[in-house]
């Protein structure tokens, strides 16, 4: 599927939900969702977009959460997350490096 | 016999004599000046800047108080060790001397503090390093890795981690090694280490760990379920006073600990201050043959470094003192950058919380991770000053202590 701003308002929306959370609409925020699927094409793709609304539905302490606030998180929760794949790549090629070098031990 | 007086100004003499002060400067000559320091220093420096040493009548001009010795009867290494011994025996007279004033003006804590700390300094300086020949004593080696070339349970030439991924890539825990374990809150790396130290003692060897988070019924319930791995109990029975019957939990202790080296404890409620002479002095009182040290963060500077960032280094290069000192590996868990939004990784070495110092000094550092509750942790090295980098999965339930080394989650 491909990420529109509408799906984008819709996964913002249950995300909030299921942090029991309250999702505060704004008469900007079709067009900000928008602009964050434009920032998502060159940054990752639907994924990261949602893993990046996730985390910061779950790290905001107030109740209400609006679309606003995440546009102005969003470059350091994109980073943490490309991080965090970056690092998870390098762990398992890591593992795969030590099982290899086990396995050739063994023989 | 040659009888000396001055010791100092013997040796000044003598090293003039001899025409060269290379062998004086190797055996850390300094530290034996007390009293005509100056007069060394300026022949050192005559000697870098110049290739050669003053005669004696040059510096007999710049210092009135120089005297002329004929020296000439003995060797230039029998004035050394002789001003040598002088100095440590002043050295050790003005120690004295200064720890009855400071019992006198702070107390005996303040006293035994400074006691410790000049000891140590003094013993640095007698030459007590362990210097030796490696051409000459290549027998000794031979000797070490026949014994573990003919015994395939001994082929690792430390202490067993439990672990074939460290084992094999690190050699397991060898003396003088200093480890760090790195990880998040809550990621287990109390636990791991404790880990380590129950494989160990279960290999035979003799762990002290020096806990400054816990308390003594929470480690020892901890190490039981470790050594346990469910079958007898779990670590929620034993802290909750429920779920197991006393009798099958005595029953069990009686076994597993009959006849076994010790396991010693050392937590905050039994020492006023953990500082590194406290760590150093239970090494001495105990002989362990692995040390735990939980955590970096929260033990005293008997150096009294003025910022976190100085004490955490103080403690980090004094830990590795110890280590190599004591010919013992010493596990150091350390806490990293407090960072809330720290994510799901592994902490990185530049996360190391206040000081570089630690991964400068340690043989390895190991970072440990998991997804909040998970089962699943990752062990991934971050420095391997030996063998190569190595990363493996471990499956842990750490309430039934049910343990499986992974390469695959």
């Amino acid at each position: 599927m491909t990420l529109t701003g509408e799906i984008l308002i819709s996964y913002f929306e249950t995300s909030v939900e299921k942090s029991q959370k309250i999702y505060f609409q704004t008469d900007k925020d079709e067009s900000n969702a928008k602009r964050i699927v434009n920032f998502f094409t060159s940054k990752g793709g639907e994924e990261t977009c949602k893993a990046a609304i996730d985390r910061f539905v779950s790290r905001e302490k107030q109740p209400v959460i609006f679309l606003h606030d995440f546009v102005v998180k969003l470059g350091s929760i994109v980073e943490e997350i490309n991080l965090e794949n970056k690092d998870r790549d390098e762990f398992r090629r890591l593992v795969q490096e030590t099982k290899t070098r086990m396995d050739g031990d063994s023989n | 016999m040659v009888i000396l007086i001055n010791y100092e100004m013997s040796l000044l003499n003598s090293l003039i004599d001899a025409e060269s002060i290379i062998s004086a400067v190797e055996q850390n000559v300094d530290e034996s000046f007390v009293d005509h320091k100056d007069i060394w220093e300026f022949i050192h420096g005559y000697y870098s800047k110049y290739s050669k040493l003053p005669t004696k009548a040059i510096v007999k001009n710049q210092f009135r108080e120089f005297e002329f010795i004929d020296t000439t009867s003995a060797p230039l290494q029998f004035y050394v060790d002789e001003a040598r011994k002088h100095a440590l025996s002043e050295n050790v007279r003005t120690t004295l001397h200064d720890t009855i004033q400071i019992l006198r003006d702070s107390g005996p804590n303040a006293a035994l503090n400074f006691v410790a700390m000049n000891s140590l300094r003094l013993m640095k300086n007698t030459g007590a390093l362990k210097d030796t020949n490696l051409a000459g004593d290549f027998a000794d080696r031979v000797g070490d890795y026949k014994e573990r070339h003919d015994d395939p349970t001994k082929n690792i030439m430390g202490i067993p981690t439990g672990f074939s991924v460290i084992d094999k890539h690190f050699g397991g825990w060898q003396k003088g090694d200093f480890i760090v374990i790195l990880g998040w809150t809550g990621s287990g790396k109390s636990w791991l280490a404790r880990l380590f130290a129950a494989n160990a003692w279960q290999a035979g060897y003799s762990p002290l760990i020096i806990s400054l988070e816990m308390n003594k019924e929470q480690e020892g319930y901890r190490f039981d379920t470790i050594l346990n791995q469910g079958e007898t109990f779990r670590n929620s029975d034993l802290m909750f006073g429920r779920g197991v019957n006393p009798e099958a939990y005595n029953e069990w202790a009686a076994r597993t600990f009959k006849d076994k080296p010790p396991i010693h404890l050392v937590t905050s409620d039994g020492i006023e201050a953990a500082n590194q002479n406290v760590v150093e002095a239970k090494v001495e009182q105990y002989n362990p043959d692995l040390l735990i040290l939980d955590y970096h963060g929260l033990f005293d500077d008997a150096k009294k470094g003025g910022t976190e960032t100085e004490r955490a280094k103080n403690l980090s290069k004094d830990f590795k003192r110890i280590a190599v000192r004591h010919n013992i590996p010493v596990i150091d868990i350390a806490a990293v950058t407090m960072d809330a939004n720290h994510g799901e990784r592994a902490p990185a070495l530049a996360e190391v919380a206040w000081s570089k110092q630690l991964a400068y000094d340690a043989d390895l550092v190991m970072a440990v991770h998991r997804n909040a509750e998970s089962q699943l942790f990752e062990v991934v090295s971050r420095k391997v000053r030996r063998g190569h980098p190595f990363a493996f999965y471990l499956e842990w339930d750490l309430d039934t202590g049910k343990r499986k080394e992974l390469f695959d989650a």
